[in-house]
């Protein structure tokens, strides 16, 4: 299935009617059914559902997305140079713009319908993502995608296939939180696709 | 109840260093012309029929 091809992406509304969808994962249901709407009602993350073209009730996928910063702490002096020369006229700060995935969803249907050759529905809504927000549509400078994934190995090798980092090596996270974190903050560099 | 996101990291000592080699390392990863026409056309052809 081509997302581009079949789908619409909508911004969500209550009009939407989200009862079907099912992406497996219940927090992300939860969320979708209950709270995206009081998000985006209080400003603290907008939604986009992909419905079908042929049948709108069908909602393929979803995500949400909030404007967010990665922020790096106490550097010296050859630490900013060194950034200096990776992100180009950047002043000795340590903030930089970023979008957060909050949620991301596919339904369960379209994950248990891989096609040979066609790029799973996951990854072209990823693609769809890099390119809005690093285009001319996008009316703010955003450096990053960072990304709050689920500590489980599919999740992990999702994002990981599209190209995100972590943020910290599983070491380094570890000696943060002192145990196994439920998630793992990932990051996407949008240079790459601008 | 959905899962909280938790804040983002401050990333300091040597996760700020691990950070720029990945910015180094990117450099060398972006993506061709033909690729981001692709990619451009894409996005032109989602945007015309969104409801935004």
């Amino acid at each position: 299935m081509i997302l581009i091809d079949t789908c619409s992406m909508l911004r969500l509304t209550e009009d939407i009617d989200l009862r079907d969808f099912n992406c497996g994962n219940e927090d992300l249901n939860d969320f979708l059914h209950n709270s995206a709407l009081s998000y985006d009602n209080a400003l603290l993350g907008r939604s986009y559902v992909w419905t079908l073209d042929k049948d709108p009730r069908h909602i393929m996928c979803f995500f949400t997305v909030s404007n967010d910063s990665l922020r790096l702490q106490n550097l010296t002096n050859s630490t900013q140079k060194r950034i200096k020369s990776k992100i180009a006229r950047q002043k000795h700060r340590s903030t930089y713009p970023a979008v957060l995935i909050g949620r991301l969803g596919v339904n369960l249907s379209l994950k248990q319908q891989r096609q040979p050759g066609i790029s799973s529905i996951g990854d072209q809504l990823m693609t769809f993502i890099k390119a809005w927000f690093s285009s001319q549509q996008n009316k703010t400078g955003c450096r990053f995608i960072i990304v709050d994934a689920y500590n489980k190995p599919e999740v992990l090798r999702y994002y990981e296939r599209n190209g995100f980092r972590f943020l910290e090596s599983k070491g380094e996270e570890s000696k943060n939180t002192g145990y196994s974190p439920l998630t793992r903050s990932m990051f996407f560099d949008l240079i790459q696709v601008s | 109840m959905a899962l909280e996101i938790k804040p983002t990291p401050i990333l300091k000592g040597r996760s700020v260093d691990r950070f720029i080699r990945i910015l180094e390392e990117n450099q060398d990863k972006r993506i061709s012309p033909e690729e981001k026409a692709e990619m451009q056309k894409m996005l032109e052809k989602t945007l015309k029929k969104a409801k935004l």
